[in-house]
Formats: C-alpha cells, sequence, structure tokens
C-alpha cells in the first residue's frame, strides 16, 4: 500500500490526458451562455426603455400642455393689448418677431400662428405638422374688449417626450455594455469555478482512479450534476478502499495468529503485491481535493478594479475642486500629485505586500488590502483640500498595491503549471473588463451623485470585494517566494543588458507616461474643459478601455506567430504618438475621442509584445546569473516609476502651455523615443516561433 | 433538483438582468424627473419673465424700483391663478422683499441662497429646492441693463413628488416584471443550452454507479475505465482474500489460539465480505475453518 503524498494540482500529463472535447464542451457553454446573456439584456432593456417612453409620455404631455398654455395666454395677453390700443388684428406690426420669439423661448413648440375669428391665417412661425394630433396643438382665443377677435395657435412637438429620451440612448448603451461585461464576467467565473473547474477535477481523478489510483475524494458538497458526479466517484473510491481495508484487517488477524514467519511473510506479500498496482487508503481518510481555480479570485478582483475605476473620468476634476494652492506648485502640478504619491506607494507597497504575502497568504492579504483602500475613498470623499485628498489617495495606493500582489501570487499558485498562461489571461480579463466598465459608470454616476458620493460608492464596492474575497477565495493557499531584486549589484547586471535599457526607457516608460499622464490625469481635464458632461468623459475614457480590449490579444498573438515583436512595439509607439496629435489634427471633443482610441490602441499594440522581448531577454539573462523574475521584476519596477511620474510630468507640462499643446508635445516625445527605440533597440533577427508562450503571457498588466 | 446547473445559471442571469434593469429604470426615472422640473421651471419661469417685463417697462418710466404700483396685486392674482403656486416675491440688491404676494413678507430678508443664486451672471433663471418648495427666480434690469433685483416664485412641490413618487413605482414595477419574465425566459434557454452538458455529467455518474452492481457500465469511456479498475480492485481484493484463507487454511500453517480468538473470529464473521462484480467470498463458510 502507498500513501506517498501527490500533488493534487494536475501535472502536464493529467491535463493531456483530460477530454479535448470536454474542453469544447466547456468553451461552447460559456460562448451560449455569454450569447444568451447579451440577448436577454438586449431585450429587457429594449422593453424597459419602450414602455417608459410611452408611459413618461402620458405622464408628462398634460404638462407640457399646460406650459404651451401659458406661454400661449402670455402671448395672447400682448396681442389683445395691441388690438385693445385700436390697431386691427391684421394690421400689427413686427408679428414675425415676437412670434419668432415665442418660439425661440419654448423648444417645445413647433408652430406659432395667429389666424382671424373665421380661421384665415395671419402670421405663422414654424412648420405646422400635415396631421396634428389633438393632443399636440392649442388653440387659445384673443379677446379685446370683451370680443374674440382671433386666436394663437401652438403645436407642440409630437413626441417631444420621446426624443426628450432618445438622449437617454448614449447611456443606456453604456449601461448595456457596462452590465453586459460585468455579466459575462460573472458567467465565467461561474462557468470555471462551479461547472468546469470541478468538472475538470473530476476528469483528472478518474483518469488517476483508472490507472488504479485511489487516494483522493473530491470534496463538493452541491446537489447539483456535478456534485452528484462528484458523490459517485467517491463512493467508488470508497467502496474499492473499504474492501481493501477489510483485506488488510483480515490479512493481520492472520498474520497475528501465525507462529511460522514464512507463513506471514506470505501472507505480507498477497497484500504488498496488490499495493504494487492499485493506490488505496484508509476509507474515509482519502485525501480530500477541493476544485481551486485562479479564477477564485477574478470576482473579487474584478469588483475591487470597478470600484478603483468608478473615480477615473473625474478624480483630476474633484482634485481641481479641492485645489488649494501648496507652495510655489501651478494649480495643474498640483492636481497631478495625488496620482504621482498613489504610484509611488504602490511601487514601494509591491515588495513589501510580497513578503507579506508569503506569510499569511493572499486571501488574507486581500483582505487586508481593502481597509486602506475603503478608508482612502472615504477619506478622499471627505476632503475639503487637496492636501488631505492627497493623504488618502495616497492610502488607498497602498490598498491598491497590496491587492494587486494578493492576486496575482494567488493566480500564479493555483494556475495548472500547463495553463498558467490561461490563468493569468483569466487576470488580466478582470482587470480589462473593470477598465472598461469602470469609467462608464463612474462618468454616469458622477454626473447622477457627485463625485464625493461616488467615491462613497467606490468605497462600498470596494467592501463587496471583500465579501466576494472571503467567499471565493482560498484560505488555506500558500505561496511560493518571489523572486526579486536582491541588491545593487543585481540592478547594475540588469542595466548592462543593452536591449533591455534600450526597451524600458524608450518605450516602456513613454508607454506608462501616456497612461497615467494622458489617460488618468489629461484626459479628463481636457474633455471638461471642452465642455463635455461626465457621462461623456466616461464614455470616452471607456473607449480607451475598449481598443485595449480588443487589440491586446491580436497584438500578443501577432508578435508571437511573427517572432517580430520589436515591429509591435515601434508601431505601437507610433500611434500613441499619432493618438497624442489627434486633438490638435482633428480638434474639439471628436478629436480626443479620436485619440482615446488610437492611444489604446497603441497601448495595447505595445504592452503585451513588450512582455514577449522582456522575456526573451530574461532568458539571456541567466547567463549573467539573474533569474527571469528578477529581470521581469525590474521592468515592471521601472515601468512603475514612468506611471508615477506621468501625471507630475504631463501637470508641468500643462502649467505652461494648456492642454491640447501638452498633448502635442506628449506626442512629440513619444514619437522621438519610438524612433530611439528602432535605431537602438535592434538585435539579431528574431526566429518565428521563438516565442511561443510569450504571447498569452503577454496578458499581463502592471499596475 | 432546485440547484441544479440551469437553476444556478438561471439565478446568475437574474442577478445581471436585475443589475442591468436597475441601471435603466434608475437613468429613466432620473431623466422623467429632471424633465418634469424643467417643465415646471419653465412654465413659472415664463410666467416670472411677464411680470419682470412689465416692472421692466415701469422703471424704463422712471419710476423708483421700491415704489411701483400695482405689484403687489399683480403678484397676488398671478398667485391665484394657479394653485400649485405658494408666493412670488420681489427683493432688492440687498435682498430686501420690495413686493410681494403675501403682503406680510414685505421688508423682510431673503435667505443668502436666494441672494447668492440671482447674482449668477451665468443663470438668467435660477432655481433653488427647499424642504416644501421649488423657487424660481428670474433678474429685473432698469434701463440701462443693471440687476436691480430679483423676482422668485415658490411652488409647492407636493404635486411633482406624488408624480416622481408615482413614477418611480410604476419603473419599479415594470423593471421587476421586465426581469422575472426574462429570466424565467432565461431559464428554459439554459435548460436547453446545458443539456449537452448534463447530459455528459449524468453519463458519468450513471457509469461509476454501474461499478460494482453486476450490470453492463454506462456510455462515458473515461468513467468506464475508473469502474472497470474498481471492479478490478475489488476483485483482485477478494482474489487476495481468497489466497490468504488459502495460506491459512493449509496443514502446515501453525496458529496461535489466543483467549479472544472465538470472539475475534465471530466478529469478523459479521463483516460483509467486500463486493465484487464477479464473484464473492463466502467468509462465514464453515468449510474454512
Amino acid at each position: 500500500m502507498s500513501d506517498a503524498p501527490i500533488d493534487p494540482r494536475p501535472s502536464e500529463a493529467d491535463s493531456s490526458s483530460a477530454p479535448a472535447d470536454a474542453q469544447q464542451l466547456f468553451r461552447g457553454v460559456i460562448l451560449r451562455l455569454a450569447a444568451l446573456t447579451a440577448v436577454l439584456l438586449l431585450l429587457a432593456q429594449g422593453v424597459v426603455s419602450y414602455v417608459l417612453a410611452i408611459s413618461f409620455e402620458d405622464s408628462l404631455l398634460p404638462e407640457i400642455h399646460r406650459k404651451a398654455e401659458v406661454a400661449g395666454a402670455l402671448a395672447t395677453e400682448q396681442i389683445s393689448y395691441a388690438v385693445a390700443l385700436g390697431i386691427p388684428l391684421d394690421a400689427l406690426v413686427g408679428m414675425d418677431q415676437f412670434l419668432q420669439g415665442v418660439l425661440t423661448r419654448n423648444p417645445d413648440f413647433t408652430y406659432v400662428g395667429v389666424s382671424t375669428r373665421d380661421g384665415a391665417e395671419l402670421y405663422t412661425q414654424g412648420t405646422r405638422a400635415a396631421s396634428t394630433r389633438a393632443a399636440d396643438s392649442l388653440r387659445l382665443p384673443i379677446v379685446a374688449r370683451g370680443e374674440t377677435v382671433g386666436f394663437l395657435h401652438v403645436e407642440v412637438r409630437e413626441g417631444a417626450v420621446r426624443s426628450e429620451l432618445a438622449g437617454l440612448r448614449f447611456d443606456i448603451a453604456t449601461a448595456f455594455l457596462v452590465t453586459l461585461l460585468i455579466g459575462i464576467e460573472l458567467l465565467v467565473a461561474f462557468v470555471v469555478v462551479r461547472i468546469s473547474g470541478p468538472i475538470r477535477l473530476a476528469d483528472r481523478l478518474i483518469v488517476r482512479g483508472a490507472k488504479g489510483d485511489f487516494l483522493y475524494r473530491i470534496g463538493l458538497r452541491r446537489r447539483d450534476e456535478v456534485g452528484h458526479v462528484a458523490r459517485a466517484y467517491n463512493s467508488v473510491v470508497q467502496r474499492v478502499n473499504t474492501a481493501f481495508a477489510m483485506l488488510t484487517e483480515e490479512a493481520e488477524d492472520a498474520r497475528a495468529v501465525q507462529i511460522d514467519r514464512t507463513i506471514q511473510q506470505r501472507i505480507r506479500d498477497v497484500v504488498t503485491s496488490l499495493g504494487e498496482r492499485f493506490r488505496f487508503t484508509t476509507p474515509g481518510l482519502e485525501r480530500t481535493v477541493v476544485p481551486r481555480s485562479p479564477m477564485d479570485v477574478r470576482i473579487p478582483l474584478f469588483l475591487f478594479m470597478l470600484a478603483q475605476e468608478l473615480s477615473r473620468p473625474f478624480l483630476p476634476l474633484f482634485f481641481g475642486d479641492v485645489y488649494t494652492p501648496i507652495g510655489n506648485l501651478s494649480r495643474e502640478l498640483t492636481i497631478g500629485l495625488p496620482f504621482t504619491t498613489f504610484m509611488v506607494v504602490v511601487l514601494l507597497a509591491t515588495p513589501i505586500a510580497g513578503a507579506i504575502t508569503d506569510t499569511f497568504g493572499p486571501r488574507s492579504l486581500f483582505i487586508l488590502g481593502i481597509v486602506p483602500s475603503v478608508a482612502g475613498h472615504v477619506g478622499a470623499a471627505l476632503s475639503t483640500t487637496i492636501v488631505e485628498a492627497l493623504l488618502w489617495w495616497t492610502l488607498a495606493g497602498l490598498g491598491y498595491g497590496t491587492i494587486f500582489i494578493a492576486a496575482q501570487t494567488y493566480v500564479a499558485h493555483h494556475a495548472e503549471a500547463s495553463r498558467r498562461a490561461v490563468g493569468m489571461t483569466g487576470f488580466t480579463g478582470a482587470f480589462f473588463a473593470a477598465f472598461v466598465c469602470g469609467p462608464a459608470m463612474g462618468g454616469i454616476l458622477a454626473d447622477r451623485l457627485g463625485y464625493r458620493n461616488t467615491l462613497l460608492v467606490a468605497a462600498a464596492m470596494a467592501l463587496f470585494a471583500a465579501a466576494a474575497a472571503l467567499i471565493a477565495v482560498d484560505r488555506d493557499s500558500q505561496t511560493e517566494r518571489r523572486p526579486r531584486l536582491q541588491s545593487m549589484r543585481s540592478w547594475r547586471r540588469v542595466f548592462s543588458q543593452r536591449e533591455f535599457v534600450v526597451l524600458t526607457l524608450f518605450s516602456a516608460v513613454p508607454n506608462k507616461l501616456i497612461l497615467s499622464g494622458l489617460y488618468f490625469f489629461l484626459l479628463p481635464l481636457f474633455l471638461a474643459d471642452l465642455g463635455n458632461t461626465q457621462s461623456n468623459i466616461g464614455r470616452v475614457l471607456m473607449v480607451f478601455g475598449i481598443a485595449c480590449i480588443a487589440i491586446t490579444p491580436l497584438a500578443a498573438s501577432g508578435a508571437d506567430r511573427s517572432g517580430r515583436p520589436r515591429t509591435f512595439i515601434i508601431l505601437g509607439g507610433l500611434m500613441s504618438g499619432l493618438g497624442c496629435l489627434m486633438p490638435t489634427l482633428i480638434g474639439s471633443t471628436a478629436g480626443v475621442v479620436a485619440a482615446a482610441a488610437v492611444l489604446g490602441t497603441g497601448q495595447a499594440l505595445t504592452t503585451a509584445p513588450q512582455l514577449a522581448v522582456v522575456q526573451r531577454i530574461a532568458e539571456s539573462g541567466r547567463s549573467l546569473g539573474l533569474g527571469p523574475g528578477a529581470i521581469v521584476g525590474a521592468f515592471r519596477t521601472i515601468e512603475r516609476i514612468g506611471t508615477a511620474a506621468g501625471a507630475l510630468a504631463v501637470g508641468a507640462v500643462v502649467t505652461f502651455v494648456g492642454y491640447g499643446r501638452a498633448m502635442l508635445i506628449v506626442g512629440v516625445v513619444v514619437f522621438a523615443c519610438t524612433v530611439c527605440y528602432t535605431l537602438f533597440g535592434a538585435r539579431p533577427r528574431e526566429r518565428p516561433g521563438e516565442h511561443a508562450d510569450a504571447g498569452i503571457r503577454t496578458g499581463q498588466v502592471s499596475a | 433538483m432546485l440547484l441544479n446547473l440551469p437553476a444556478r445559471v438561471a439565478v446568475n442571469i437574474f442577478l445581471i438582468l436585475t443589475l442591468a434593469v436597475s441601471l435603466t429604470g434608475l437613468m429613466n426615472h432620473y431623466k422623467y424627473r429632471k424633465y418634469l422640473s424643467d417643465l415646471l421651471r419653465d412654465r413659472h419661469a415664463l410666467v416670472l419673465q411677464d411680470v419682470g417685463h412689465s416692472i421692466e417697462a415701469s422703471l424704463a418710466l422712471g419710476l423708483a424700483v421700491d415704489s411701483l404700483p400695482g405689484v403687489n396685486a399683480d403678484l397676488q392674482a398671478r398667485t391665484l391663478r394657479d394653485p400649485g403656486v405658494l408666493s412670488i416675491e420681489m427683493f432688492d440688491e440687498q435682498g430686501t422683499v420690495l413686493y410681494s404676494s403675501d403682503e406680510s413678507l414685505r421688508g423682510d430678508l431673503v435667505s443668502t441662497e436666494w441672494a447668492a443664486a440671482w447674482q449668477d451672471p451665468d443663470l438668467p433663471v435660477w432655481t433653488r429646492i427647499e424642504h416644501d418648495a421649488h423657487v424660481v427666480g428670474v433678474r429685473v434690469h432698469d434701463v440701462l441693463g443693471r440687476a436691480v433685483g430679483a423676482l422668485a416664485l415658490r411652488y409647492s412641490r407636493d404635486s411633482f413628488d406624488r408624480e416622481v413618487r408615482a413614477m418611480a413605482v410604476r419603473i419599479a414595477g415594470l423593471c421587476a416584471a421586465t426581469v422575472v419574465l426574462v429570466s424565467l425566459t432565461g431559464t428554459v434557454l439554459a435548460v436547453i443550452l446545458t443539456s449537452r452538458l448534463r447530459k455528459r455529467l449524468q453519463r458519468i455518474r450513471d457509469t461509476l454507479e454501474d461499478s460494482g452492481q453486476e450490470r453492463e457500465l454506462g456510455h462515458d469511456p473515461s468513467a468506464a475505465d475508473l469502474a472497470r479498475t474498481a471492479d478490478e480492485a475489488c476483485e483482485a481484493v477478494v482474489q487476495a482474500t481468497r489466497e490468504i484463507r488459502r495460506i491459512e487454511a493449509e496443514p502446515h500453517a501453525a496458529r496461535v489460539v489466543t483467549r479472544n480468538d472465538w470472539s475475534e473470529q465471530a466478529g469478523r464473521r459479521a463483516v460483509p465480505a467486500p463486493q465484487s462484480s464477479s464473484s464473492s467470498v463466502p467468509r462465514s463458510d464453515p468449510a474454512d475453518s
């Protein structure tokens, strides 16, 4: 009998033995359920919007008419006054301008006219509808000296309420997109955690069992189809182990009463020979394997990132609202300060959180990280000066850095060896979904509730994330020690790699400069300056996120297939530079929208291939005694320095040249950096397929 | 059955729909409230602008702003014309009420909020919300275009609040009904969409439950492999048991008879023999002993 410890996590061999059609089946289920969700959402929102439009019209039309009556009565009074002075109704002067004024002051009116008592039209303004419902027109008598001399006709715009509600279409479309993404997030997490994960585990244990391994039982206590399978499997294992237990008991009894050692040995051999073919254990003491997946952390992480991104469209504006002068710093520079301190704290928190994760485990750290995040949001919401806001927001950065590391560690630990890249993709999926949903939702909320209340909503959402982590994330996960740079010597070795220096200096840092300087800081301010509402600002920022989501996988797979990640990095740099020029080239809000789309594309084209190059550099760094983790860690650290400096640098430029020109200058810098990268970052020609797995891994995001 | 996979999918769909429809409902309600509020504001602002034009005409004739004839009566008449209007006042630059539909208010100072609102040059029509009323105001200019004061109209928010509340109830009802109906549709579709998966799980379950039952194994290949291996293991255990008993029964096998021998044997016989698809060992057969 063998009871050697076996890692319940699947090996590569196990994964490969899982039926391929099962994978297809799960994928099919996810796709079909996602499509079903989209259709149901469209149906529900369509029905609600249509019925409400009719309902609103019924409710508001009487009020529109009352307003029309008042406006008409006031106009009629003036005409009556003139007629009472003895001027004939058909000889009034300046009536066209007068009626035009009535139309201008009442945008709900499409037509205003004066007719004689017999119905002959004397003066008209606006367009009369060919067929007007009685509900949409008014006829008011013009009375002079007690006698009706004519009528004032007013026509209310048909479907005025409906066309007003049509103004909601962008908001409703945004809500549709946001809820669809949230819905797909929930569904994917549900299918992976509740269905495919347990089934994959059952499949693996069934395959093990078929090879004679009866050491494990599935730890599921659900009463659905998956739970039934788990129970059926467990009963098979228990039956076999019970039989074996009875045999061993009998063998022990038999041995105990034998004097002859040869006989004792023969009995022992009978039992041992069974253990050579099968792996048994004591019934009831089978090792319980609970299905765990990197996806466990996806929903808590998504909720937390959503909370973080809610404030994205208005944060610089909020800091502007609570602005109070700090020394000689300009207003723009001061507003940019909280972004910088936030990222600096993220930078500092990363290694500390990494060390704590090794001790406490990701779940505890995740929940611990929520505390400063919630406190930061609430404190910022209650701030009255920029210094207070800065301090609270910096505290929120501590939470962000902690949670980022906790989640990343959890994913890295629970991802199967052969599916680590897919696990990381799930991790980035939560980020990207929040990246798209957060600003859009935040914009709508800020429009309705105001900045401070939206920050409080974000704090509440972060608490939900903590609750989700308590439920979904495995309490007992142990983590492996994270690789990190230990000394200045290591840093020197890293910087001795020319390709690494060129990549970080001319591509990674400008990329992060764009992300934090333009996306986090400048675009919301610029859009507000152009007169956009918070909802619009949120939607424009959403364009950036959508471009990232759409292009990142294409760029990753394209870079892998072609084996030329540098080409993608250069292309991405040029796109980013072009994006910065858009507001100058096109002008107005349309230019900023185009800029957001092009900048998002540039980011997406660059981010994934950058990591492919870093991993290649990391492989070559082994000869210098540097592990891949150390090089990737150094790359991330420098990237974060770029992120931290972004808002401050752009704020300084804005101080002197304004928003539009600041974008232009950033664009020129990005172009210059891209040219430098093209010239100095060259290396021997890459062979296709050299980085076969880099593409998916490149899905990783950095804080 | 209530907790099967389609039910779980349906719960997810229900949550997502609730979120989406609630968001849509909230936005629509906000729009309704704003539109109704704007309509009321515009209607009352028209009245104020009309009064304002009369006052400005008087000022253009050279009359002093605090001694205009007939303004109080005009304000009272306009107040009586609309039962929703609570009062109309005109106050000067210092915020002192000069004319009012309610005589008792003359000479009072208006709230600082009103004073701050009317001085904002960006708002030709300003509004305020008070606990019992909405306030709408317009500026009054003299012949030189200088603002000499403002007219403010307070109207009851009862009917507004009632309308808004009624609409909120209607929206909530509609949203709830939509969520329930669409969720039910989703549940039916979820049953259909997950049928292949559930069939596969049922096959695995059936196959595993067939194991050890001396009947043909189900159709899931990997589960059937496990069932076969389990049966083989049980069979191997049975064979091993037989082998041990055979060894025990060999004539040269010497046995130590302990005090508890008989009771142990009796206890052992009470334990059922391991099941096997092909055979079983009649442990209590007297021939063995």
